[in-house]
């Protein structure tokens, strides 16, 4: 446990002039990265990882996870304006956020995400503290069974998130793992559906996927549209302030997103995509009135946003503990942190207790600055709105084209951007969803390696995904989720029919 | 007023998008340039002994590209950065990490390969997109298609096993795994050096493993300590944490001699078991280069290698330091790969 004094020791650290201007730069630069569509957090932090070789510790640390804690919320600026999550964790957010501000509570809608990132964040940050050891060990009982069938239950939330054809979401989903086939096979390393083209051999990324399939499409779409109007500019910007009562009538939502995205932050592998999806669907089957989710549900922002930010303490769980990342972004921190003269590994937090209470602080102190970010861009951001479109979508798609570039500096992945920009396009005039096939696409590259990995180590032993205790208890929760979702969305409209 | 207003906010998303649009190259550029102001201090002796030199070209006149097959913030990357600011700063000029991965380093390696010549261009190898890809798959590049400039870091292969593993050196872990045919061990991935090593030992003791690839070499470690693999084969610096606070024991390691990294673990050969491999990452340039730009970049890199802030900086990240000249890089590197290729080679006989 530890102790007061380190805390108070912690907190001294923190409390530098240096480093709380490095932190609230790192917040600010992690909201823009987070918000340009193609650049994430991890890219963030991996490009200015080498910069802090220089820094010392807190400066360092509050600047790598200002940009971590940012770049995770940033991401729903744009999903909620523009119907572009800025990273693969915002994809979620889009579903409710982007209704929302064509309702014309845009400011809401804003206000609503970056306080629930402000909660999750700041929950998680308590957890590394208190529940640090025990959520390590959860987290190693996951084996290749165990990643499949959490997996697995991320794949029913397809059933949440096809509204209309249940067929056509299944078939969108379908078609997005088959995507994620492509590449080079990652248990036998045989080259598939390269067509013996060098580009085509790292496969199709999830950025540029998410670009195209969203953000392009939906620019595609928009480009039908009169453009002589704005449409859903609010003629004012309310509802920005928080109010206690809405968050407190969601606590128990609001509890469980959170604790949702930092137990799956832990588990290493995963990250804020899987989280919020599984909150979404976890929020959507408990709620009483399931028919408002993808509307512009209150809830299904409360959800995506508090949980995918609960994942950033969640996943340096894990970092300190073990020495094993969480995420994307912690893979990177690991670097920083060794760049440092600090050993990742099991005895990183035994050795060095002030690290521990050092990273809580800068975690509390920069969820409170992009709390702050957030809430005054509430009202300034979805001034965006009545750019002219004529002026706005150029600028998105140029944004969109180069985000999806930088992702591996490929000209490849421009290419994959626009096909599924054009097939995202094409899937919305079928009345196709296009969320199923993005979450085929995330998912495919964690349930395929899993599954066959998990087959080779049990020599083809198909029942042990049922004999272990843990991936049993997830593939009942899958199935009784696809089950629960399939009567809510659908069943109300086969009784109607008979 | 509202309009001006959005008009400026416009104004503003375009120049964040000019400021992070080549994030690959403008924002690393600035990182390239930036960290070395801050070691200035470190590095000025260092410049002090720079020798005169008279180079028969004028070389480099324009930023250089560094391409690392691998993503940012791994030890490819690590290597690649420090190693970048150091010769820029000895050049004289920018070098610009460019991170292309992908594929095992495969498409890194098939982007530099094509590049041209000229000097430029650099690009920073290892042994698994050199020595073993263009064996497995095909791809348009081989060893022959790079002009070396040197190794910076050399690192052995040790095989892991959990604490309560039934053997504690080569020998019982080999009678074990006759025992318990096709027994799992778990590599950083398909067709990585580490693969072919452990196909190495199976050839060389006679005994048949089941391979069970994982998405890299801290999945391996989860992976152990959770219980779900009996057998493991990383990079000395992958294990150095966890074998120090017993998290897993060492069985062998595969250096010929000693191992810097983990100099406890003792190796194959102090065993009776005559396998020695490495897995190099080595820093070399698209073939034909101009002879004299080669010799500059050499003697760059030389002087680099030598420096204490490289020195500094491999230490802090736990990297050894394993510089060797062009010929004895080069005459390493094909070592390592004809090894590679016979060893896949009786695999597919």
């Amino acid at each position: 446990m530890i102790s007061f004094q380190a805390i108070l020791d912690g907190l001294m650290t923190v409390l530098n002039p240096g480093c709380l201007l490095w932190l609230i730069l790192g917040v600010l630069v992690g909201i823009i990265f987070g918000a340009i569509p193609g650049l994430t957090a991890a890219t963030g932090i991996a490009v200015f990882t080498p910069v802090t070789f220089g820094m010392e510790f807190s400066s360092a640390f509050g600047f790598l996870l200002g940009l971590y804690c940012g770049g995770y919320y940033g991401g729903s600026i744009p999903a909620i304006l523009i119907h572009t999550p800025g990273a693969p964790g915002n994809v979620a957010t889009t579903v409710d956020g982007y209704p929302m501000a064509q309702r014309g509570e845009a400011g809401h809608a804003l206000s609503l995400s970056v306080t629930a990132s402000w909660l999750g964040g700041t929950f998680s940050a308590f957890c590394l503290l208190i529940f640090a050891s025990l959520i390590a060990r959860f987290a190693l009982e996951f084996g290749p069974q165990e990643y499949f069938s959490v997996a697995l239950i991320g794949l029913s939330c397809i059933i949440g998130v096809s509204e209309g054809s249940m067929l056509f979401g299944i078939l969108a989903g379908v078609m997005g793992m088959l995507l994620a086939c492509i590449g080079v096979d990652p248990m036998d390393g045989v080259l598939r559906y390269t067509f013996g083209s060098m580009s085509v051999m790292k496969g199709i990324s999830t950025v540029p996927a998410l670009v195209g399939l969203f953000a392009l499409s939906e620019m595609f779409l928009k480009a039908e549209e009169d453009h002589t109007v704005a449409k859903g500019v609010a003629k004012k910007i309310t509802g920005v302030m928080p109010k206690f009562r809405e968050y407190w009538h969601n606590k128990w939502l609001l509890f469980k997103s959170m604790f949702i995205g930092m137990v799956i932050g832990a588990i290493p592998g995963t990250g804020p995509t899987i989280a919020a999806w599984l909150s979404y669907s976890e929020a959507k089957r408990c709620s009483k009135h399931p028919e408002e989710f993808g509307k512009g549900a209150v809830e299904g922002i409360l959800a995506c946003e508090s949980s995918n930010n609960a994942v950033t303490g969640g996943a340096i769980i894990p970092m300190v503990t073990l020495g094993i990342p969480g995420d994307p972004c912690t893979a990177i921190l690991l670097s920083a942190l060794m760049i440092q003269g600090l050993t990742p590994g099991p005895t990183l937090m035994t050795k060095n207790p002030e690290l521990v209470t050092t990273i809580l602080w800068i975690l509390l102190i920069a969820n409170l600055a992009m709390l702050a970010f957030g809430l005054g861009g509430a009202k300034l951001f979805p001034k965006l709105l009545s750019v002219p479109p004529k002026i706005l979508f150029p600028v998105v798609i140029v944004m969109c084209v180069v985000g999806s570039y930088a992702v591996n500096n490929s000209p490849f992945d421009m290419w994959v951007a626009y096909g599924l920009g054009v097939f995202g396009y094409v899937m919305i005039k079928c009345g196709m969803p296009v969320a199923p096939m993005v979450l085929g696409i995330i998912l495919g590259p964690i349930m395929e390696p899993n599954f066959r990995r998990a087959l080779i180590a049990s020599k083809m032993n198909y029942l042990s995904f049922f004999t272990r205790p843990l991936s049993c208890v997830f593939i009942v929760l899958a199935i009784t989720l696809s089950i629960v979702m399939y009567r809510r969305t659908h069943g109300s409209k086969k009784a109607k029919n008979k | 007023m509202k309009k001006y207003l959005a008009l400026v906010l416009a104004l503003v998303m375009v120049l964040s998008l000019a400021a992070c649009g080549g994030s690959g190259n403008k924002e690393n550029a600035s990182t390239a340039t930036e960290a070395p102001k801050q070691d200035e201090a470190e590095k000025s002796d260092a410049e002090e002994e720079k020798p005169a030199e008279e180079p028969k070209v004028d070389f480099p006149t324009k930023a250089i590209t560094l391409i690392s097959p691998y993503t940012a913030g791994g030890s490819n990357d690590m290597t690649s950065r420090i190693i970048a600011d150091a010769m820029g700063d000895i050049l004289d000029c920018t070098i610009t990490v460019l991170n292309v991965p992908g594929a095992g380093g495969s498409v890194g390696a098939v982007q530099a390969a094509a590049e041209k010549p000229d000097g430029y261009t650099l690009f920073m190898s290892a042994a698994g997109c050199i020595s073993v890809v263009p064996y497995t798959s095909t791809v348009s590049y081989d060893i022959d298609s790079f002009d070396v400039i040197g190794q910076a870091t050399d690192l052995a292969f040790v095989l892991v096993v959990p604490n309560d593993f039934p053997a504690d050196n080569i020998d019982e872990f080999v009678e074990y795994a006759k025992e318990n045919p096709g027994l799992n061990y778990g590599t950083p991935g398909a067709n990585s050096s580490q693969e072919i090593f452990m196909h190495q030992l199976e050839q060389y003791a006679d005994i048949e493993l089941t391979h069970v690839p994982y998405g890299g070499a801290a999945d391996v470690n989860a992976a152990i300590m959770g219980g779900h693999l009996e057998v493991g084969c990383l990079l000395s610096t992958d294990t150095v944490a966890n074998l120090a606070d017993g998290q897993y024991k060492a069985l062998g390691v595969s250096s010929a001699e000693q191992d810097e990294v983990v100099p406890d673990v003792a190796t194959f050969v102090s065993q009776g078991y005559d396998i020695t491999s490495t897995c190099f990452t080595t820093l070399v340039a698209p073939a034909g280069v101009d002879p004299a730009v080669l010799t500059i970049l050499r003697d760059a890199y030389t002087e680099a290698m030598a420096s204490d802030y490289v020195n500094e900086s491999f230490e802090k990240m736990g990297f050894p330091n394993c510089y060797m000249s062009a010929e004895e890089s080069e005459a390493h590197m094909r070592e390592v790969t004809e090894s590679f290729k016979n060893v896949i080679a009786a695999l597919n006989s």
